[in-house]
C-alpha cells in the first residue's frame, strides 16, 4: 500500500515538475542575434517551416553566393549599407531588393511555393516582429558549413567563367 | 587773499581717488544663424499616395509628409505637414501557385525650404498580401494531377498601402538647418539671451582676476 501511494505521489510531483523544467529549457535556448559590425548592416534570411522543407534557399547576390537556408533555420549576412539585390531560383527565379541601414538588421524571409516540377523559393520582406514569431521554431546553419558551400560555389563559377 | 587762491587751485586739480565713468557696455543679441538637426532623430510620417504590388515597381516615388513637428532645439522645430519624397524599395505582383504581393517602401528625404533633410530606417505598416501559398500546395496534395494543375492558379493577395497610413523614420545624418526656415514652439520658445559684448581692454587696465 505504502508502495502504491509514494508512486502516486512521485508521480505527481514529476508531472508538476516537468513544465517548469521545459519552460526553463525554452527560455535558455531562445536566440539572440548577434549585433552587426560596426559602420555595416546586416539581414537575417530565415525559413519558416512547412511546405518543401527538403528544398534549401540559396540566396545570391550578383550571382555569387552569399548565403544559404533549409527549413525552419536561419542565417545571418553581413552587408553594407546601401540597396541589394537578392536572387534566389529552382525552376524560376525570384528577387527582393533590400535596404541595408548601418547598425540595423533587416529580415528577409524564403518560403517555398507550388512549381510545376519542384517547388520555387519565394524570398520576400520581413520584419522583426514576424521574425519573433518564427524565432522559437528556428535553428542557425552551421556557419562553417556554408563559408564552405560558398567557397566551393566561388571555386565553380570561376572554372565555368575560365571555360567560357 | 592767499587762501583764496589755494581753494582754487586745490579745487582745479581733480580727485585721484573718484572713480572714472564706466564707458556703456554694447549690448548684442546672439541670434544663431542655424541649428543642428542631429542624425538618428526619429520621426512620424505619413504617405501620401495610394501604393499596390500590382500597380507600383520598384523605384517609384511618392509624397510624404511630416506628421508631428521635429522639436530641433530652444522651441524651434520643423514644423508638421513639411513634405518629402519617399521610394518603393521592392515590388513583386501577387502570382499563380499562391504567392502573396510584396511591397517595401523607404523615405528619401524631407525637404525644408531649399535643404533636404535625408532620412533612412522607414518602417510602414503595409497591409501585406494574402499568401495563399498553404491553399494551393493543400489543393494540389489533395487533387492530384488535376488540383496540382489547378493549385498553380491560385494567386496570392496584393499588398497595399493608403494614402494617409503613417510611418516611422529617422534623420539620416546631422543637418543644418537655417533658423530662418524653422518654425517655432511657443510652449517650449526660449527667447535668445542678449549677450553683453566684452568691454575693450585698455593697456594700462588691470587684470579683473588673475588665476593663482
Amino acid at each position: 500500500m505504502n508502495i502504491v501511494k509514494f508512486a502516486a505521489v512521485a508521480t505527481a510531483i514529476a508531472l508538476v515538475g516537468t513544465p517548469a523544467v521545459a519552460k526553463e529549457e525554452k527560455a535558455a535556448t531562445a536566440i539572440t542575434l548577434p549585433t552587426p559590425k560596426p559602420g555595416m548592416g546586416q539581414v537575417v534570411l530565415f525559413r519558416p517551416g512547412g511546405m518543401g522543407s527538403a528544398i534549401k534557399c540559396t540566396v545570391r547576390e550578383d550571382g555569387k553566393m552569399i548565403g544559404r537556408v533549409s527549413g525552419n533555420r536561419y542565417y545571418v549576412i553581413d552587408a553594407p549599407a546601401g540597396t541589394h539585390t537578392y536572387t534566389t531560383k529552382t525552376e524560376a527565379t525570384d528577387t527582393i531588393n533590400v535596404q541595408v541601414e548601418p547598425d540595423e538588421t533587416t529580415f528577409v524571409k524564403c518560403k517555398i511555393a507550388m512549381g510545376i516540377m519542384v517547388g520555387r523559393p519565394n524570398l520576400s520582406p520581413s520584419t522583426e516582429e514576424e521574425w519573433t514569431k518564427s524565432a522559437p521554431k528556428m535553428k542557425p546553419m552551421e556557419v562553417e558549413k556554408i563559408a564552405a558551400e560558398i567557397a566551393k560555389d566561388e571555386a565553380e563559377r570561376a572554372a565555368s567563367a575560365g571555360a567560357n | 587773499m592767499l587762501l583764496l587762491l589755494l581753494a582754487v587751485q586745490v579745487a582745479a586739480v581733480p580727485s585721484e581717488a573718484a572713480p572714472a565713468p564706466t564707458p556703456p557696455v554694447p549690448v548684442v543679441a546672439e541670434t544663431p544663424a542655424a541649428i543642428v538637426l542631429p542624425a538618428l532623430t526619429n520621426i512620424r510620417l505619413r504617405v501620401l499616395a495610394d501604393l499596390a504590388s500590382k500597380q507600383n515597381a520598384t523605384g517609384d516615388e511618392f509624397d510624404i509628409e511630416l506628421v508631428e513637428p521635429i522639436s530641433v532645439a530652444g522651441g524651434y522645430v520643423i514644423p508638421s505637414g513639411t513634405r518629402g519624397r519617399g521610394w518603393v524599395i521592392h515590388a513583386d505582383k501577387a502570382r499563380f501557385g499562391g504567392k502573396a504581393g510584396e511591397l517595401l517602401l523607404g523615405a528619401r528625404y524631407l525637404k525644408l525650404g531649399n535643404v533636404e533633410i535625408p532620412l533612412r530606417s522607414m518602417k510602414v505598416g503595409a497591409r501585406p498580401g494574402k499568401d495563399n501559398g498553404g491553399l494551393a500546395m493543400g489543393m494540389a496534395v489533395a487533387g492530384g494531377a488535376v488540383g496540382g494543375v489547378a493549385s498553380m492558379f491560385i494567386t496570392g493577395g496584393q499588398a497595399r498601402v493608403a494614402t494617409g497610413m503613417e510611418a516611422m523614420a529617422k534623420t539620416a545624418s546631422d543637418v543644418e538647418l537655417p533658423v530662418a526656415l524653422l518654425g517655432r514652439d511657443n510652449r517650449y520658445f526660449v527667447p535668445v539671451q542678449a549677450v553683453a559684448a566684452p568691454a575693450p581692454v585698455s593697456a594700462g587696465s588691470t587684470p579683473v582676476s588673475q588665476p593663482k
